[in-house]
């Protein structure tokens, strides 16, 4: 007879393993074997598209996209600092939304998928702070100006990353994902304003390309090459959160394995 | 080629991938480290007892 440990032990391998959950049973219906062959094999497919994404953005951004008349070659960072910049914005919805369904549900997988989520959001608005800076240095002549959108835009970097700095020191408890869900939920007050920050104030960073409901500002070439390149790092993006999730749930059920077995001890 | 151009699109593939390189270590030392309480649960476990691979 397996202890309760072994059994989660097995489970927790086998699932790390990506055994096709299902596949194996006489009794498997069609939907289980495709869903068991999804997630073996889904990630492979995700992660061959992004890669084959990536030098279609490189392609698009540097050949098929024309060079802007005012700014120049500098321009052409746009289509990879965009992309990457709504992506922060949906990491950091998808933390609050998260966030809220941990405190309501107290599962502790809409924890790990908020942590997953603050991760890449914090790394993809790092990326955003250092393309805008080089950006900014190529076009106004200076690495950083205390413009309304790039002062919120830091404030976001710092509560993400002050996010994940509570997450470690608090570490794996109930207590700490509490507290983290609620910064979760009130950090993400600051995505809308960053969004808006170009509409509510008289900023240097230039206005919404693709306004949400409105007309683009771009001729259609450069519009094709920006959603090139948001197709892509959406697929990177979900690329990262399945490989960082995956990371979040195996060091969970590590941590209590290890604990369960001591406490037998 | 404009050189803050050059040095922005290197900078993000680079990160990007020094940060996938991170996270493959991350998983292995996370799957060594499931696999060393496996071996201590199994080292505990009554006489008799096996574990299988099973994930139903």
């Amino acid at each position: 007879m397996q202890s309760a440990t072994q059994n989660t032990a097995n489970k927790a391998a086998a699932n790390l393993d990506h055994v096709p959950p299902g596949v194996h049973r006489a009794s498997a219906t069609a939907f289980d074997v495709a869903w068991g062959y999804t997630r073996r094999y889904g990630e492979y497919v995700l992660g061959g598209a992004t890669l084959v994404g990536m030098l279609l953005t490189i392609w698009a951004a540097f050949v098929y996209a024309p060079r802007e008349l005012v700014e120049g070659e500098v321009q052409r960072i746009f289509y990879v600092h965009v992309p990457i910049a709504w992506l922060s914005y949906l990491a950091f919805f998808l933390v609050f939304v998260a966030s809220i369904l941990y405190l309501w549900r107290r599962d502790e997988r809409w924890d790990w998928f908020a942590r997953a989520n603050a991760e890449i959001g914090a790394l993809f608005t790092t990326l955003v702070l250092i393309t805008g800076s080089i950006w900014g240095r190529a076009f106004w002549g200076a690495w950083w100006v205390w413009d309304e959108r790039l002062t919120t835009s830091l404030i976001m970097w710092f509560i993400y990353v002050g996010y994940m700095v509570l997450r470690s020191y608090t570490g794996r408890t109930a207590q700490g994902a509490r507290i983290a869900a609620v910064v979760g939920i009130l950090g993400f007050i600051d995505t809308p304003i960053n969004y808006l920050s170009v509409k509510w104030w008289r900023t240097l960073h230039p206005d919404t390309v693709l306004p949400l409901g409105g007309t683009p500002q771009l001729p259609e070439q450069m519009i094709v090459a920006l959603l090139i390149g948001l197709a892509t790092f959406t697929l990177l993006f979900a690329f990262l959160l399945l490989q960082v999730y995956r990371v979040e749930r195996a060091q969970a059920v590590s941590e209590r394995l290890r604990a369960q077995a001591e406490m037998e001890d | 080629m404009n050189g803050y151009l050059v040095a922005a699109y290197a900078i993000v593939w680079v990160a990007l991938l020094l940060y996938l390189g991170w996270l493959a270590l991350r998983m292995r030392g996370v799957q060594a480290e499931l696999e060393t309480v496996r071996e201590l649960v199994e080292a505990r476990a009554p006489n008799g007892a096996t574990t299988t691979s099973s994930s139903d």
